[in-house]
């Protein structure tokens, strides 16, 4: 799985740094380094089991607390 | 930024493809089952209020997008945290149609098949057409909301043996509370949905015909809605509220002659190419949204990224689709209220009391 994430984040890189660099797009470079990079530690952690929160279950549970429900 | 330009009848029929792909799957029945038509027409009118106010505001600021609306009005500061927080809302509303996308097919379908194999077919082909633009997403989604809506009309006439008017007996069995907490779920889910579109209005050939196309939007996807609803009610009557997807269900049921059988891939087909249509939209406009944030002179490069963490939301989303309608039925009113009614509107009264747009010769 882990070889998985790498091959398929090699070939983002591959497909996108090229064109930013050529046209000397600086800073849609960063923005892409820095989402890029978002997603690959992101993915990374997935691939090795690592359990991340649920996005909903968080909701919920704030929701619940401020008392925004319906019942 | 964006050199596509698309017409006010196309905008139509992506406003209809975004309202209804999930309300296919899970229509809006809330709990007052044989009423929930009632509910239907509620959520239209209030999804109709909500469409007033954002396209009043970008008819006042013709060319620009919510995000840039948002900082013009707000100022760099307060208007980029407005701005990342919508954008917030829209990331997650395609991580949450894909995710139930995924969880569909792997539950009924596809039940041997690992989620990740769909996940990555659906970011690839979604991502292509991001990159290509919002005049490719508009032609891409005719053919596909064309065959739907054909497919939705037509069941109508398979089910007619099946059909059960009495199943909507006994009428107006609700409280006026019941009736109200329904319809305000149904105004935020679908219908408060098409404020995506004020990401998108200012790509249009015709601006001043974006606030009809939305409203005609809103009210071909109601139609759908309701006949979707129709089936599935006089289908299935009050068993329907214990099945966890009851469109699916109802389809199930269709037997015509031992040929016509087995025809639940029609909801699952309709949900497959509307519910892609509303990731693919929602995946443009947070990329689109994101670029506008940071000043970039191009969305493109950030699609992929944005895709892929998108994926990653939509994996992470829930455990479990009951928590899914849990978070659509309690929760998602007030979750998507602010997004949806209050920033538009206090941009909008923000503008007119600052009299902004200024406009040229004033100071």
């Amino acid at each position: 799985m882990i070889f998985l994430v790498l091959l398929g984040f090699a070939c983002i890189v591959a497909i996108e740094l090229p064109v930013l660099i050529k046209a000397q797009y600086r800073r849609e470079l960063v923005v892409f380094t820095i989402l890029t990079g978002a997603a690959f530690i992101l993915s990374i952690l997935l691939a090795l089991g690592v359990k991340l929160p649920y996005i909903e279950l968080v909701l919920i549970e704030t929701f619940t607390k401020l008392g925004l429900t319906i019942k | 930024m964006e050199e596509g330009k698309i017409s006010s009848f196309q905008l139509t029929r992506l406003v209809m493809s975004f309202m209804m792909a999930t309300g296919l799957i899970f229509p809006p029945l809330r709990g007052v089952w044989q009423d929930s038509w009632l509910t239907l027409l509620f959520g239209l009118a209030g999804g109709i209020v909500f469409a007033l106010i954002y396209t009043t505001l970008c008819l006042r600021f013709p060319g620009q997008t919510l995000i840039e609306i948002y900082e013009t009005v707000f100022g760099p500061i307060i208007g980029k945290l407005f701005s990342v927080a919508f954008l917030w809302y829209i990331f997650y509303l395609g991580a949450q149609a894909s995710a139930i996308f995924i969880t569909l097919l792997t539950t009924t379908v596809f039940t041997m098949t690992p989620r990740y194999v769909f996940s990555i077919t659906w970011i690839i082909v979604s991502v292509y057409l991001c990159k290509k633009g919002i005049e490719v997403i508009a032609r891409v989604n005719e053919p596909l909301l064309l065959v739907t809506v054909f497919l939705i009309v037509g069941t109508l006439f398979l089910v007619l043996n099946l059909f059960d008017p009495e199943n909507f007996l006994p009428l107006w069995n609700i409280s006026l509370s019941e009736l109200l907490w329904a319809g305000f779920g149904t105004i935020t889910f679908p219908f408060g949905l098409n404020i995506v579109f004020g990401l998108i209005l200012p790509f249009l050939q015709q601006r001043e015909q974006g606030r009809s196309a939305v409203i005609k939007g809103l009210g071909g996807a109601a139609l759908v809605l309701l006949i979707s609803l129709l089936i599935t009610v006089g289908v299935l009557g009050e068993v329907g509220e214990i099945f966890l997807f009851p469109t699916y269900q109802a389809f199930r049921m269709i037997q015509i002659g031992q040929v016509l059988t087995r025809l639940e891939l029609i909801p699952t087909l309709n949900f497959l190419t509307m519910g892609f249509i509303k990731g693919t939209i929602a995946l443009y406009a947070v990329s689109l949204g994101t670029a506008q944030l940071c000043k970039l002179l191009t969305y493109r490069p950030l699609v992929f990224p944005l895709g892929i963490l998108m994926l990653i939301a939509a994996h992470q989303s829930h455990p479990n689709i009951g928590v899914s309608l849990e978070m659509i039925e309690r929760v998602q009113p007030f979750y998507a209220l602010p997004f949806q009614l209050l920033l538009p509107l206090l941009t909008l009264l923000v503008a007119v009391f600052r009299r902004l747009p200024v406009k040229e010769g004033q100071t």
